[in-house]
């Protein structure tokens, strides 16, 4: 057992190094996601200072900006649309066959060639979002809604890998998941509360939206930290959220074996 | 000289050739093709509805109502769609870090057009048309003024505006030739790309001079929205005859890089 | 005398390279480079028709002599001309008159049949189109490509598409034709078939042809001449034979006795190896005929063979002289 773990260790340990020789990318790689939450938190102060507004949708100009750095910083943990075109690529080429032919499992060492960058930039951010929001005069959750947060952020992540890989296990039944992939994006965006929180919606419409898998990957971390729900809404919705992580995980497990039974191995 | 503008002439002859090599390609996997329609469906859609939710919230952005955003995200949708048509360059770095580049130059073509066109995209015409119906919506749906001329300068406007978002890209990606890596920053410069989608004239100042000069977004959506509803003809064609000084620019500039890349060009590997 | 077709002076190319293992936080700005030289006063000129064979260990060069010559790659110093062309500078008109086949890399379109690819090309050599009918009717006879045209290239096998690509690049009917590594890989057949195309190529059409390879049967069936590179120098350039004679000064007879024998001391320095009741003298061309009675002479022999080195062998020899020296 200890050995097994050590493998994937190695696997993330020579993916970091893979980085580091090349030093301005991975930062460059950081800068990347916060493009977007620059681009969405302009449009938000923009509109904060066109309607003179100090509360939009329960959200303060302060605790918006620090909501879009939470699910900014937690969304970075995902492993990104390259490691669908990388699956995709390996599944139709065949040359999945050679990492099936050495022992180790094919999701997890796909997990762990993909964690490194996440991991670096995941944690940095969540202590740096933590010291802007005493910085700008806003509370902390108390210890409780802290621990939730955690929970929270744990399985935002968990869900994103089980999507993400869930697409590219696709590409054993379809030549070209890209489209899918951008399909997701679009509705995700969205759906999830990263370009506008879900209270924005009108009232049904946001309730139904707090259950679905999507507000899982934004809004409920992000509203759980900037203190959005009650401790007892909190807790539902983390509950929601593991449950829709376990039952993705189901999915692609199974999806995956039915997938494996399939490959036909071409070319070589 | 003489036998580089002919290099790029011959490309447009055997345009025809270029265009059925993609529809080969295409045909080869439909569904690839229908499922990316419905995800460019889905995509302006939920761009309108994500205006339509904030607006029904806290009102109009400005001077920009639902009517004018529909508008935008037409013109977004179009630009993108032209772009789309041309997405290969996306792997010109990798084509120069690789040495892939070797099989467009041992031919009698001009390499860079001929590595574009023989890649040609033709999954961005749905798109297009996409963003010409939802601009046919809006225009019919809301009351917006506009005459035929505003409207014929905004559509020439938004065409040529594929370029002012397409050449700094190019240039970008070109970067390859110099720094081995060019993807990171291509990524990151993609990025920015969502300020298209903005109505860019209601933020702050700076933002309006760095998207019309340095990286002109602008022109994308927000210029021919404003010239087919706001402004007045004269106007309109001002901002035209600037935007095609900066493409010129662009396009010289993309050239020049062009010309002196291929001298570095290390063709690694094989 | 005619000019020479293609005439390689003095030239080097030398690539800017990061040195490796930089630390530190200046490192993520700026990276020191330097440079290696791959090529060092490369000289050689080629005649029309010429068959030439360019070989070398890998690494020695061989890509990057063929990328200039193509003009992918600009010279850092010298001068190239084929056809009175210079192969950067004049690049787009120079191209209409060169074949070229890297065999590791494809120019077909992976994902559309093979046909689609050669129509393509027929518009971009501008090609008449009953000339390219003819051209590629021969083609199809010659390189056996009648089930091969319409069927996408990824479902072709390694020699299938090779046959393809090598036909891509001469439909327009280059005069100089460049060939890297082109049987790479490939089944003895397929190269057989090859190796006959290429020789027809070269005396019907009198094309001339250059061809880089590893595998020496390619360079004794079509190569009259040979031009070897190593480390980015050239250490033989001429007839094929001249290099064999030059190095093959010594036969092999390997004797196989019925018993193990007492080697005398007259031949105990011409003995290269033993075993059980092989032995193997190394013996010098002129003196085989007189000494091969005598060692048969040395006890019951059961069998005799003599083995001349291959050319296999003598590059072998070659390779390791230079890059130990
Ligand atoms: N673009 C490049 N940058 C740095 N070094 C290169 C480059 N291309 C080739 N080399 C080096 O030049 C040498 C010769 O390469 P090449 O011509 O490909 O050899 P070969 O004879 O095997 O074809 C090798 O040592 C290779 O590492
Ligand atoms: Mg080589």
């Amino acid at each position: 057992m200890k050995v097994m773990a050590g493998k994937y260790l190695v696997i993330f340990i020579t993916q970091m190094k893979n980085l580091l020789e090349y030093k301005i990318n991975i930062l460059l790689k950081l800068i990347r996601p916060f493009v977007m939450t620059a681009a969405v938190g302009s449009l938000w102060l923009v509109l904060f200072k066109l309607t003179g507004r100090d509360n939009i949708g329960g959200f303060t100009r302060q605790s918006f900006i620090i909501y879009l750095l939470t699910i900014r910083f937690i969304a970075v943990f995902s492993p990104g649309g390259a490691s669908i075109a990388e699956m995709n690529e390996e599944i139709r080429t065949g040359n999945l066959a050679m990492r099936l032919v050495r022992p180790a499992h094919y999701l997890p060492w796909l997990l762990f060639r993909n964690l490194p960058v996440p991991f670096i930039s995941g944690i940095t951010g969540l202590i740096l979002v933590s010291i802007l929001t005493v910085l700008l005069g806003a509370d902390l959750p108390k210890a409780g809604m802290m621990l939730l947060f955690v929970c929270s952020v744990i399985a935002t992540i968990t869900l994103q890998y089980a999507i993400y890989q869930g697409i590219g296990i696709l590409s054993f039944w379809i030549y070209e998941v890209f489209p899918i992939e951008r399909f997701y994006k679009s509705v995700s965006g969205l759906l999830s509360g990263e370009l506008i929180p879900l209270t924005i919606f009108p009232a049904t419409a946001s309730e139904v939206l707090q259950f679905l898998p999507f507000a899982s990957l934004a809004f409920i971390p992000g509203g759980i930290f900037t203190g959005v729900f009650t401790f007892e809404q909190a807790l539902v919705r983390v509950i929601v959220q593991w449950t829709w992580a376990a039952i993705l995980w189901g999915l692609v497990i199974t999806t995956y074996q039915r997938g494996l039974e399939k490959f036909e191995a071409q070319g070589g | 000289m003489k036998f580089r503008e002919r290099s790029i002439v011959k490309h447009f002859r055997i345009l025809p050739e270029y265009v059925k090599l993609a529809v080969k390609r295409e045909s080869e996997y439909k569904l690839g093709f229908y499922t990316f329609i419905f995800h460019q469906l889905v995509t302006a859609a939920i761009w309108l509805l994500f205006w339509k939710v904030l607006i029904n919230k806290i009102g109009d952005f400005g001077s920009w109502n639902y009517g004018r955003m529909v508008l935008l995200t037409g013109f977004v949708t179009i630009n993108m769609g032209m772009w789309l048509t041309f997405v290969f360059i996306w792997r010109l770095p990798r084509q120069i870090l690789t040495g892939e580049l070797n099989s467009h130059l041992i031919k009698p073509v001009h390499p860079f057009l001929h590595m574009i066109l023989q890649h040609l995209n033709l999954r961005s015409l749905p798109r297009i048309l996409i963003g010409v119906l939802i601009l046919i919506y809006a225009l019919s749906h809301f009351e917006l003024q506009y005459s035929r001329w505003s409207l014929v300068v905004a559509g020439v406007t938004s065409f040529l505006s594929f370029l002012t978002s397409f050449m700094p890209f190019a240039t970008i990606c070109l970067l390859a030739f110099w720094i081995g890596r060019a993807e990171f920053i291509r990524d990151l410069f993609i990025e920015l790309f969502v300020f298209q989608n903005y109505p860019l004239t209601e933020f702050p100042t700076v933002f309006i001079a760095v998207f019309t000069v340095v990286i002109p977004l602008i022109f994308s959506a927000t210029v021919p929205v404003l010239v087919l509803t706001k402004l007045s003809l004269g106007w309109g064609m001002l901002l035209l005859a600037g935007l095609i000084i900066i493409i010129s620019l662009q396009l010289w500039l993309f050239g020049f890089l062009w010309n002196r890349g291929l001298r570095r060009y290390e063709s690694y590997g094989g | 005398m005619a000019e020479p077709i293609i005439e390689m002076k003095h030239v080097c190319k030398s690539f800017s390279v990061p040195v490796k293992g930089q630390q530190g936080w200046k490192s993520i700005f700026y990276r020191k480079n330097q440079t290696v030289d791959v090529l060092n006063n490369i000289n050689f000129s080629i005649d029309e028709g010429e068959f030439i064979g360019y070989i070398g260990p890998n690494g020695a060069g061989k890509s990057t002599t063929i990328k200039l010559l193509t003009g992918i790659l600009y010279p850092s110093r010298g001068d190239i001309r084929v056809m009175d062309y210079n192969p950067h500078r004049d690049r787009y008109h120079y191209t209409y008159h060169i074949g070229v086949v890297f065999g590791q890399r494809s120019l077909l379109e992976f994902d559309i049949p093979v046909m689609d690819s050669f129509k393509l090309y027929q518009a971009i050599y501008e090609l008449d189109g009953r000339l390219f009918q003819e051209r590629l009717d021969e083609f199809t006879h010659l390189l056996k490509l009648d089930d091969l045209l319409h069927v996408p290239v990824r479902k072709l096998s390694l020699g299938q598409r090779m046959r393809c690509e090598i036909a891509a690049s001469l439909l327009h009917r280059p005069k100089v034709i460049f060939l890297d590594e082109p049987t790479i890989g490939l089944d003895a057949l397929s190269k057989h078939e090859i190796r006959q195309f290429l020789t027809r190529i070269n005396q019907e059409e009198k094309v001339t042809i250059i061809l880089t390879t590893h595998d020496m049967g390619d360079i004794e069936q079509l190569c009259e001449r040979i031009v070897f590179i190593n480390v980015g120098n050239i250490v033989y350039d001429g007839p094929l034979d001249t290099l064999k004679n030059n190095y093959i000064t010594h036969k092999d007879i390997v004797i196989v006795y019925e018993e193990p024998i007492d080697v005398p001391d007259a031949f105990v320095s011409l003995l290269k190896e033993k075993n059980i009741t092989t032995y193997t003298f190394n013996v010098p061309n002129a003196e085989v005929v007189s000494i091969v009675p005598a060692l048969l002479q040395l006890g019951a022999a059961y069998d005799v063979s003599i083995h001349e080195p291959t050319l296999e062998d003598v590059v072998k020899i070659i390779y390791s002289n230079h890059i130990h020296a």
